[in-house]
């Protein structure tokens, strides 16, 4: 609707142009006909200048849907989309890991490759739209929130988290896997061993069923006294 | 034919070009600007008002529930009330926000701490992840690149929201405004700015050619000024300047946050300066050829910029000279929207002498000045602001600044960066500009590593 409206104003003013030529002298017609080019040119610029943005809109539907899934406010929902499309640089609809990781806060954080591979948990080709995109944040939604939504349980918010240390998504943590993830968070700042001894050291705290691996239940336990909601929870405004 | 509308035309022609010209030479103004930009504001404010009340009664009809969250659907992206618009202003808060430098006071890189004992708990990373994922959702650095998002619209159709079509009003008014911007505003800018160009070229020559240094210097100047003053009333701009005591005066670095390449027409206006830079090709560079036959500008071949100890050097002789007028740089190195100061490079700090700060801040609402030049090129841009409906900006000059004995370069730029963020009512970030286009550096994820490394020792 939105570029009907142009094309109906630049189409009704090459016409009236071309109608005064037509009336006028004949010599003067080539100079409107160059006009009338212009005009026509300004026109077919203007999509391209608003490309990205008549992208900013959701349908009613989707705002409804994705406020049924996740508990966000349609406001919220809007902001968000907002930001998803300015993070999308090809205007392609959905998010890559490139597309992410190329905020330089999220990109200097040590765990950045486990945030932004939580994302594709669902995508099968490696993209993540909106609604993935908008599940996973639902996960950060405070608790507290009347409007309560699965998402962002103290169960869900935990589970998050143990996504994060569970590389091959096994479920359950291993010594190697703790111990890549220590080596992400320090880099080299703590010898090897060292980082040995803290993973081997926080599995045999951790580990209740005495496998050598913490499983989801043990890291519930570990982090019974944690307050989940705090450490989890992105305070959003309005 | 062709020659009767020239016969007709050249009389008031000459007279309209003379007339710009000896405005611009006197520094004067008809008035025409101020009376052009006020009536746009009252026309605003109308649009504000009946967009308001038009989506008001929209989102009534329809579902009489919403009638709580009405204000927020009004203007989907809304900014605070304070000075401080930034896109995201307000839909999270943030509790750790990680940076590019140590969190502690010291600049350097934090030290190791040699405590042995390591307490590591699963809940330790979770702190980081909240952050990273707050960083998604709003982050500090990312919408300094992209176009400042408005409180209510300026009938231009880049920061449309589907505005012009609520109610018929607001159609015509935007209709009407289009045909004024496109068919009357545009063409007329384009002739002064082409005036402008063809006055540098023809006056610098001319005085290239005086022989006599007493009559040439103050002949450049004016001719620079007169430039300047052509090329930016061809944008309709209205320029404020404040605390004009402080101008630059002598030779030395005058230092200014960058939002598009008009900051140096809008500088230039009010007093001159040497000039910096890369050579241009196409308009730009036959405006910086023009300029740099009167007067003593700085124009860098493609690959010597990227020199270091040259550029240094030429800065240096340079200022050395007092007759030359002050050089002027724009030290983030990149243009950003004007919502804030991005790190400052050291380059021209090291090199001594007067740094005059200056802050420049747009008011957005009249046309987004800022050059996203990732996306547009600088015709493009041209193009953008020659349909935009004004350029209304402030000009701060600072009080003169030295650097301090003992201070870093890096310290000193920080300072004069500060004081250019708080007088301009921009945020202070400690972020690179050149993150527009490149990565983050590896350093500055060690940095982290390391305070995590600190973390878990001293706990």
């Amino acid at each position: 609707m939105h570029c009907s409206w142009q094309c109906c104003i630049i189409i009704s003013l090459n016409i009236s142009i071309l109608a005064l030529a037509k009336l006028g002298h004949t010599t003067l017609r080539s100079i409107q006909w160059k006009f009338c080019v212009c005009v026509a040119l300004i026109g077919l610029n203007k999509p391209q200048i608003m490309g990205n943005k008549s992208s900013l809109f959701l349908r009613h539907e989707e705002i409804a849907q994705i406020q049924n899934e996740t508990g966000f406010t349609p406001n919220q929902i809007e902001r968000l989309y907002s930001r998803f499309t300015s993070l999308d640089r090809n205007g392609c609809g959905t998010l890559s890991r490139e597309d992410l990781m190329r905020i330089p806060e999220l990109a200097i954080n040590p765990l950045c490759e486990r945030i932004v591979h939580s994302f594709f948990a669902e995508s099968t080709d490696d993209r993540v739209n909106f609604r993935q995109f908008m599940n996973v944040l639902a996960h950060f939604r405070p608790l507290r929130d009347n409007k309560q939504s699965k998402l962002n349980s103290r169960e869900e918010k935990l589970k998050f988290a143990f996504k994060m240390y569970d590389l091959d998504d096994d479920g359950v943590i291993s010594r190697d896997e703790l111990l890549s993830i220590l080596h992400m968070m320090v880099g080299a700042n703590i010898s090897q061993d060292q980082l040995v001894s803290i993973a081997e050291r926080t599995i045999l705290e951790a580990d209740l069923c005495c496998q050598g691996k913490i499983s989801f239940e043990d890291f519930c336990k570990a982090l019974d006294r944690t307050d989940v909601d705090q450490k989890m929870s992105i305070r959003f405004l309005n | 034919m062709l020659y009767g509308i020239v016969n007709i035309c050249w009389i008031p022609l000459t007279g309209f070009i003379s007339f710009l010209i000896i405005l611009s030479a006197i520094n004067k103004s008809v008035g025409v600007r101020k009376a052009y930009v006020s009536l746009l504001l009252r026309i605003f404010e109308y649009g504000r008002v009946s967009i308001e009340s038009a989506s008001n009664e929209n989102s009534r009809i329809p579902e009489k529930k919403k009638d709580t969250d009405q204000n927020l659907r009004l203007e989907p992206i809304k900014g605070e009330d304070s000075n401080e618009v930034s896109s995201g202003a307000g839909l999270i808060t943030r509790d750790a926000v990680l940076l590019p430098q140590a969190q502690e006071i010291t600049n350097d890189k934090p030290i190791l701490a040699e405590k042995e004992e390591i307490n590591f708990n699963l809940e330790n990373c979770l702190d980081y992840v909240k952050s990273g994922v707050e960083a998604i959702i709003e982050d500090d650095v990312t919408s300094r690149f992209q176009a400042e998002e408005l409180k209510s619209w300026n009938m231009l159709t880049r920061t449309n929201r589907r505005y012009e079509f609520i109610s018929w009003k607001i159609t015509l008014i935007w209709m009407v405004g289009f045909a004024i911007r496109y068919f009357i505003l545009m063409p007329l800018r384009v002739l002064v700015c082409f005036i402008g160009v063809l006055f540098a070229v023809v006056t610098n020559t001319v005085v290239a050619l005086i022989p006599y240094r007493f009559l040439r210097h103050p002949l450049a100047d004016l001719s620079f000024k007169i430039t300047f003053r052509l090329i930016s009333s061809s944008l309709s701009s209205l320029i404020v300047f404040h605390n004009k005591q402080y101008k630059p005066k002598t030779s030395g670095f005058c230092v200014a946050n960058h939002t598009s390449p008009l900051d140096v027409a809008i500088l230039s206006t009010d007093c001159t300066f040497s000039l910096i830079g890369q050579r241009h090709g196409g308009f730009l560079g036959v405006l910086q050829r023009a300029l740099a036959r009167a007067s003593p500008h700085i124009w860098f071949e493609r690959g010597e910029a990227k020199d270091r100890h040259t550029v240094a050097e030429r800065l240096r002789q340079h200022v050395s000279d007092p007759n030359n007028p002050p050089i002027l740089i724009f030290p983030e190195g990149t243009c950003i929207n004007n919502t804030s100061v991005m790190q400052f490079k050291k380059g021209s700090f090291e090199v001594g002498g007067v740094i005059y700060p200056v802050a420049i801040k747009y008011d957005p609402r009249f046309g987004d000045a800022f050059w996203n030049s990732s996306k547009y090129s600088m015709m493009q841009y041209l193009y953008m602001m020659m349909t935009s409906w004004a350029i209304v900006c402030d000009v701060w000059y600072l009080p003169p600044m030295y650097r301090q004995d003992g201070e870093s370069a890096i310290d000193f730029a920080n300072r004069v960066k500060g004081v250019i963020a708080k007088q301009g009512g921009l945020v202070d970030l400690v972020w690179d500009g050149q993150l527009k286009r490149m990565k983050p550096k590896k350093e500055w994820k060690e940095i982290q590593q390391v305070e995590f490394a600190n973390r878990l020792k001293s706990d």
